[in-house]
């Protein structure tokens, strides 16, 4: 049989189709949204506004408006807050969920499912939850003697992003866990038995064996998790809509409000770039240390 | 202390034996309570959803809320449908399907080719991908907008169809790619010698060996559609096509306080997929972390 070069013209029917969308459908907006971020365009009072060139005009007017950083604040601490979270939970989880011999894929089924439902449902089931008089989580609380008075998780300044984050942690989390728990379920038992021989306790085999070992998909989850964290917005939508006074706008959600809110499709635009570039920083750093990885020799 | 030095200590036997054991009881227990936490922590909300779709009218507003109603009913079930919740599932349904059919079928043509064909910029191209599935929804709002709106398309289901399937293949094709390379060629040689063209290979050899791995692929389309709010959002404005998650949204603006419909609605949303997820788990979860760990 005739060896070639490359198969070329066949591999352009077996990925065209896909790769036609998939640009189509994401490189084109990226790009779009590229371009628009140096134009003033909107819907005004009589229908579309024309295109107008106003080159960095919105982004100058992005950076000095003060709710862009609020927003960006509030974007920081919940994507680095909710990682964190998630990959300690995550981390605990799978531990205990590998230590577990019997039922385990029992305990991984009930342990994903908040995973699989929708995050609309999330939201609102977790509203209903957080519900100043009806909800079951101020009366637990005041149960068991935690707080006097019930909260009103969902108005409160200070309370309503962490109880978003703590909806969002319920339905992330499982995801990282059983990425976690598959590169846990690699580890050799040999390195665990090693260091039984040597007389460690189980403290010491964590964090001389297992935390070095996973520190890799660590790391990888944890981008992972960010980036879906930064790009996240169902939840926050249904939960409060950006209140109460813009505590929980995040950058996302005022893409959102700029652009089908007051209909300023340039600003939107612009900002929407703004959170891009930042991704692909994150993405670019990731690459670049996994190339790093592979390249040099272990 | 090590274990040698144990032995040799003098220490009875029996001591070494019953502090073993002893050890081992409290860290099973500690590993029971931790999982029953986890557990409780993770399937508490549904039992809360489900327990308000039942109750009755007069028991969902009271202060502190009751726990265990005395008695249960299906009229918020009966109201939703009554709104047109059944509409709903059927169109959440159809464009979910309908994207899971074609994510699947391109998917695994995109995957054979990525892991069996030779061709210029192939390194290149999968790490790409991933980069399209992180993009952060927010840079694609306007854009696809302005462009389903010229289109013609918006308050239609192909803007659906069309922007879920693009939302799903990045993941699924880097899914299938590193299952299917993890597929022997010889399989392949095998099914080319007897005369197969590639395309009959696929079908034939490749596509029954990598069953698992198409399933946890048509299921991540499904999940990914079946719960799309935020273009949906954008794309739908007649209420007679919306989808699940939308009509659930709307609802929520207008009846904001009836919580047992609300519920009722939640938990029609959430059972399709819980169902399909608790029935084909021992397919998924080794095949959505395959690729995981390949990476």
């Amino acid at each position: 049989m005739q060896k070639k070069k490359t198969d070329g013209w066949l591999a352009t029917y077996f990925i065209g189709p896909a790769l036609v969308i998939m640009l189509g459908v994401i490189l084109y907006p990226v790009v779009y949204n590229l371009i628009l971020s140096f134009f003033d365009f909107g819907i005004g009072q009589t229908g579309l506004t024309a295109m107008r060139f106003i080159g960095i005009a919105n982004f100058q007017e992005l950076l000095s408006s003060r709710l862009f950083w609020v927003a960006l604040k509030n974007t920081l601490i919940w994507t680095a807050g909710n990682t964190i979270i998630i990959e300690v939970l995550a981390l605990i989880a799978a531990i205990y969920l590998n230590k577990e011999i019997r039922g385990q894929s029992i305990y991984r089924v009930a342990l994903l499912l908040p995973w699989v439902i929708p995050g609309v449902v999330t939201g609102i089931a977790w509203i209903y939850m957080f519900d100043v008089q009806f909800g079951p989580i101020n009366d637990l609380l005041k149960q068991l003697g935690w707080i006097r008075e019930y909260v009103s998780w969902l108005g409160g300044l200070g309370t309503a992003l962490v109880a978003i984050m703590i909806a969002y942690i319920w339905k992330v989390y499982p995801m990282a866990m059983t990425m976690l728990l598959a590169d846990l379920q690699s580890i050799p038992q040999e390195l665990y038995e090693a260091a039984k021989v040597d007389g460690v306790n189980s403290w010491q085999a964590f964090w001389y064996v297992t935390l070095p070992m996973l520190k890799g998909a660590i790391f990888t989850t944890s981008i992972f998790m960010a980036l879906t964290a930064f790009n996240s917005f169902d939840l926050i939508y249904i939960m409060t809509g950006g209140g109460p006074l813009d505590s929980t706008t995040t950058l996302g959600l005022r893409v959102y409000n700029l652009g089908f809110r007051q209909f300023e499709f340039g600003s939107a635009s612009a900002l929407a770039t703004i959170m891009f570039v930042g991704t692909v920083f994150v993405v670019g750093l990731m690459l670049y240390r996994r190339l790093r990885a592979t390249n040099t020799v272990s | 202390m090590r274990e040698s030095d144990r032995q040799l200590s003098g220490e009875p036997r029996c001591t070494q034996v019953i502090s073993r054991i002893w050890g081992k009881i409290t860290s099973n227990i500690i590993t029971f309570l931790v999982l029953l936490s986890l557990l409780s922590f993770s399937l508490f909300p549904f039992l809360w959803m489900g327990i308000t779709s039942l109750k009755l009218k007069k028991d969902l507003y009271l202060s502190p809320p009751v726990w265990i109603p005395s008695k249960i009913t299906f009229e918020h079930y009966q109201q939703i449908i009554k709104i047109g919740f059944g509409r709903f599932t059927v169109n959440s349904f159809y464009v979910a399907g309908v994207v899971t059919i074609i994510v699947v079928i391109l998917s695994t043509l995109a995957a054979y080719g990525f892991s069996r064909l030779r061709f210029v910029g192939k390194e290149f191209l999968l790490p790409v991908c991933l980069l399209g599935q992180l993009m952060p929804q927010s840079v694609m709002f306007v854009p696809f907008h302005r462009m389903m709106s010229s289109l013609g398309l918006v308050d239609t289901y192909w803007s659906l169809i069309i922007v879920y399937t693009a939302l799903s293949l990045p993941f699924s094709i880097w899914l299938l790619t590193g299952y299917l390379k993890s597929i022997s060629y010889s399989l392949d040689e095998a099914a080319m010698v007897d005369g197969c063209s590639r395309l009959q290979t696929m079908i034939r050899i490749i596509i029954p060996t990598a069953i698992p791995g198409i399933i946890s692929v048509a299921f991540y389309a499904f999940i990914i559609s079946w719960q799309e709010f935020l273009f949906a959002l954008i794309f739908i404005n007649d209420s007679r096509l919306r989808t699940l998650p939308l009509a659930l949204a709307a609802f929520k603006g207008q009846y904001e306080i009836n919580w047992g419909a609300m519920m009722a609605g939640a938990i029609t949303t959430t059972l399709p997929t819980a169902i399909f997820f608790v029935v084909l788990q021992r397919l998924l979860i080794p095949g959505l972390t395959a690729g995981a760990i390949k990476e």
